[in-house]
């Protein structure tokens, strides 16, 4: 089999790391933004406790 | 024997660890510390994977490059089913000893499963297109996975439906529980019906990969395997504050009340 052979389907691997790379850094910066929004929410609620 | 006590010893330091961690206050302590070391360890080793993938990987005689599908298609399915088997333990965990954090792990765990499981059957099905003619075949294998992410899915929206934490756990552990019988139907799908799909090449009889192409594969596997636990112990704090947030506007409510 030549290399350009070899890359026949090469749509079809670029596709797959496309995909995985989009998914997988979306769902990484929804996990990440959770967390500090919780963290702020917390914080918020901590200085108004404070406050009364 | 040596091999029972280093296991047992194994055991015993893990069943600390667990204990340890089971004062939330403690387990954001710990998670703090080891985050920033387990970001880092997880992005190198994802870049050195993706270079010997890409650049470093010779093509299958038979398949070309499209072997490089295998390299992120095999990690999204193995790491599918252990964060489903950590589910499955961790809602043991909840249902038997009411660990605090069992279903705080076992909820966070879901969303990464659920993704992982998706983006398995999508890269099988852009590899099986050129390989196999098909982008889909009703074989075992694939449907116990299309089942598992019916149960990941299952599982999430029975959190979302039920208000009461400790009610969504025990609903979501007992079908947790149940649900991982679907795990040895994957694993041997491929040994006990005729299957399209290959059977393992990573048994313990022997590896039937060239090192060119497990070396990779093993590396991106060790990378998304810490990219899951990153995520995993972000979602976990994540869950940890929102309880705590919840609880503190519950006690704001009862003192506006009184």
């Amino acid at each position: 089999m030549s290399e350009l052979e070899a890359w026949k389907h090469a749509d079809f691997i670029y596709a797959c790391y496309l995909l995985v790379g989009f998914f997988v850094t979306a769902l990484t910066l929804w996990i990440f933004h959770d967390e500090r929004k919780q963290n702020q929410l917390l914080n918020e609620l901590g200085e108004q406790n404070d406050k009364q | 024997m040596e091999n029972t006590q280093t296991a047992n010893s194994l055991l015993a330091k893990l069943n600390e660890l667990i204990e340890y961690l089971a004062n939330p206050t403690r387990f954001m302590r710990f998670s703090r510390k080891i985050l920033p070391w387990l970001m880092g360890a997880s992005a190198l080793v994802l870049i050195y994977g993706f270079y010997l993938a890409w650049f470093k990987a010779p093509f299958d005689y038979q398949q070309g490059h499209t072997v490089k599908i295998m390299f992120i298609h095999v990690p999204m399915a193995s790491l599918a089913m252990m964060i489903y088997a950590l589910i499955a333990v961790a809602s043991i965990g909840s249902l038997i000893w009411r660990h605090p954090l069992a279903d705080v792990a076992a909820k966070a765990a879901l969303p990464i499963g659920a993704v992982f499981t998706f983006l398995a059957l999508v890269t099988g099905s852009l590899w099986g297109k050129p390989m196999w003619g098909t982008y889909w075949v009703w074989d075992a294998r694939l449907t116990s996975m299309l089942v598992l992410l019916f149960l990941y899915l299952g599982l999430m929206a029975i959190w979302e439906a039920i208000d009461d934490h400790s009610r969504a756990g025990r609903a979501a552990a007992i079908l947790a529980v149940v649900g991982a019988i679907n795990l040895p139907i994957i694993k041997f799908s491929v040994v006990w019906w005729n299957s399209l799909h290959q059977p393992a090449s990573i048994k313990p009889s022997g590896i039937t990969i060239h090192a060119d192409i497990l070396t990779p594969l093993l590396v991106m596997w060790l990378g998304f395997t810490l990219l899951f636990i990153v995520l995993h112990l972000k979602a976990m704090r994540a869950e940890v504050l929102r309880r705590k947030v919840e609880a503190m506007q519950l006690r704001r409510v009862e003192r506006a009340n009184r």
